[in-house]
């Protein structure tokens, strides 16, 4: 998705938005706003948590882009903004104890944003799929950050260990041991209904 | 997808893929932007006008590059120099811690007699001597 040796192609909007031309810095929102989105919505299950961290994340880079010297690239960077503050923002919601599994599972689960319902060739076995989309719902809220964020960004987003490694800040081994560990939790998770259905 | 114990590993990637998010659209974009640049002038407007002299510096630091080190430790060394010229020295000599006068009397120790006769008995005509030979 990006790479360190191959020029940055967001160069030319960051450079402009370093000089105070804030259309360029609207033009980044848009480019990299819904995977942003799908990452935050992932982590927290929660569209108005999302929108407001989404508007945090923006605003933090915004008056941080002057400091941005390009040692990533500014995908990277900018993912690293919305992993802490989303994060940050869990640690302090878990605290507070307001989100509980308990309260969130019946939204989760019915939640159609989270099942995919594009796959209707075979109707008996999507309407496995999805209840097995629900568990899967359910299950990912049983993961630790870490790990949660570990899955989401290689299983969902699409990004690979390297690039994790230097969002996350951390090694590719230990991502690859998270995701290791994410996914046997998530079979086994997944078990019960696995033996029923299928 | 094959009858098994568990979901195999390919199946829960499988699925997880589909939970890719569906774009916001752009009529969300639009609306976000619009609140996005409302609190930017929101914070623009709270911050307090003497910061902006010093965010400038910042700045303006930030830019200097490796830079930036050198001239924070010239700074520093000045720092250091000037905080010792400017500091008071102790005197050199010192006042005393003054000590405490002790107003108790003393008695005067009491001394003997002495063996010896005073001057008066000495004055006396030695009693073995004729008195023309004293002068008595």
């Amino acid at each position: 998705m990006f790479r360190q040796s191959s020029p940055d192609p967001d160069i030319d909007f960051v450079t402009r938005a370093q000089q105070g031309d804030t259309r360029a810095f609207d033009a980044l929102i848009v480019k990299y706003g819904d995977k942003l989105f799908g990452l935050i919505y992932q982590m927290t299950s929660h569209k108005e948590n999302t929108h407001d961290l989404l508007q945090e994340t923006f605003s933090r880079a915004y008056h941080s882009i002057g400091k941005f010297r390009g040692n990533s690239s500014f995908y990277t960077w900018l993912y690293q903004i919305a992993v802490n503050l989303t994060l940050n923002f869990l640690k302090k919601t878990k605290r507070r104890s307001a989100l509980s599994l308990d309260q969130l599972e019946s939204s989760i689960q019915q939640d159609p944003a989270l099942i995919d319902q594009t796959h209707e060739a075979n109707p008996a076995r999507q309407s496995h799929l999805n209840e097995l989309q629900k568990k899967l719902n359910v299950a990912m809220l049983t993961l630790s950050e870490a790990h949660r964020i570990v899955v989401t960004l290689f299983d969902i987003q699409g990004l690979s260990h390297r690039e994790i490694a230097e969002i996350v800040k951390t090694s590719e081994g230990t991502v690859r041991s998270r995701l290791h560990y994410a996914h046997l939790q998530l079979q086994s998770a997944l078990q019960d209904n696995w033996e029923e259905r299928f | 997808m094959k009858n098994s114990d568990k979901p195999s590993l390919e199946t829960i990637q499988e699925l997880l893929a589909q939970r890719r998010e569906e774009p916001q659209g752009a009529e969300y974009w639009q609306d976000f932007l619009r609140e996005f640049h409302h609190s930017q002038r929101q914070k623009a407007l709270k911050k307090p006008s003497w910061i902006l002299p010093f965010s400038g510096l910042a700045q303006r630091i930030s830019e200097l590059g490796s830079a930036k080190w050198a001239y924070a430790s010239g700074l520093a060394y000045a720092a250091v120099t000037a905080a010792f010229l400017l500091t008071p020295r102790e005197v050199a000599n010192p006042v005393p811690t003054p000590t405490r006068v002790n107003y108790e009397t003393v008695q005067a120790p009491v001394t003997e007699p002495s063996e010896t006769p005073d001057a008066l008995e000495l004055l006396t005509p030695a009693p073995h001597l004729p008195a023309e030979k004293t002068g008595f």
